[in-house]
């Protein structure tokens, strides 16, 4: 069985991938896609060490972070759509005055 | 048990044999092939080296994919596209919970990640409709900073993962310990008042995200 540590690694690559995403890509459903490999690469670590300690509590966290994740897109793409309607753009180079 | 994975990787390796045949253009009989050679490898290794052997060479290939897709969900021009790797990514992380017994969990994810919140993506995308044009690449000074930043972020975790010992008590896990009657257990009877908070999360989330997304009226 591969160890923890593997599974560790694996998931601070598919992290920072993620991260790259997030900071480079102008589309924000891109980068809403990008946390979302975020988010998975943190529930693989919790299920992960959730199994190398024989203790469940792991795997319940992981549960409410997806339903935290499903929250997230729900009122992220929501917000998204609203932006869409007040100006036909998904780039986030042209939300630029969003910053105040 | 074991005969009956060792099996279906075998057919599997068969099938995606015959598609590589049946291709006409060279990078399809090149990735059918690929695939085909990773099953066969697969359904030898574990029938002559034990499961837990195959569980390693099946864990190296589920992460190699896993991190292929990744990359390719962030490099896409198009997003419908970036949908579809990230779906499998989403299906190779639950192939990973499988192997960390987290069985629950992998249907979970399969269902939720992969169905639920994907479906309301390309629905999105759908409604969107934008034309693919390729955005303007990020500033060099930018593309550089997040570039270094992930390195270091890898440089930072990579050592501390590969330092860490295996916990005495691996491998002892309880029978039936990733299903639902276990999950169920953990959740109601120690983690009530969280499970009950984060029902009230989706149900806010869902009341605005209907709020936000009514068309105003004139």
């Amino acid at each position: 069985m591969a160890t923890a540590s593997e599974y560790m690694v694996l998931s601070s690559v598919l992290f920072a991938v993620g991260f790259v995403g997030f900071t480079l890509r102008r589309n924000i459903l891109v980068m809403f896609m990008s946390a979302e490999l975020m988010l998975n690469s943190a529930n693989l670590n919790l299920i992960a060490y959730s199994t190398e300690w024989g203790n469940p509590t792991g795997q319940t966290f992981a549960l409410f972070v997806i339903a935290v994740a499903a929250a997230e897109a729900a009122v992220g793409l929501a917000i998204l759509m609203l932006l869409f309607r007040a100006r036909a753009t998904v780039s986030a180079a042209d939300w630029r005055r969003l910053k105040g | 048990m074991d005969l009956v994975a060792y099996l279906a990787f075998g057919t599997l390796a068969a099938l995606t044999a015959y598609r590589a045949a049946k291709s006409r253009a060279m990078p399809h009989v090149a990735i059918w092939g690929a695939a085909s050679g990773a099953f066969l490898i697969a359904a030898v290794w574990g029938a002559f080296r034990g499961i837990s052997s195959f569980h390693d060479f099946l864990f190296y290939l589920v992460a190699l994919v896993c991190v292929v897709s990744a990359v390719r969900v962030i490099s896409q021009p198009n997003p419908v596209h970036s949908a579809v790797w990230l779906v499998t990514v989403f299906l190779c992380v639950s192939v990973l919970f499988i192997l960390r017994r987290a069985e629950f969990l992998a249907a979970v994810q399969v269902i939720i990640y992969a169905g639920a919140i994907m479906v309301l993506y390309v629905f999105i995308i759908i409604f969107v409709d934008v034309e693919v044009t390729g955005e303007e690449p990020a500033p060099l000074w930018m593309t550089a900073s997040a570039l270094g930043l992930a390195a270091a972020l890898l440089v930072a975790l990579v050592p501390v993962a590969l330092s860490l010992r295996p916990v005495q008590s691996a491998g002892v896990i309880r029978a039936g310990y990733g299903t639902t009657e276990r999950i169920a257990e953990a959740v109601f009877f120690n983690a009530t008042a969280p499970f009950e908070a984060v029902s009230l999360v989706l149900l806010v989330a869902l009341i605005g995200a209907v709020l936000i997304g009514k068309a105003e009226k004139e």
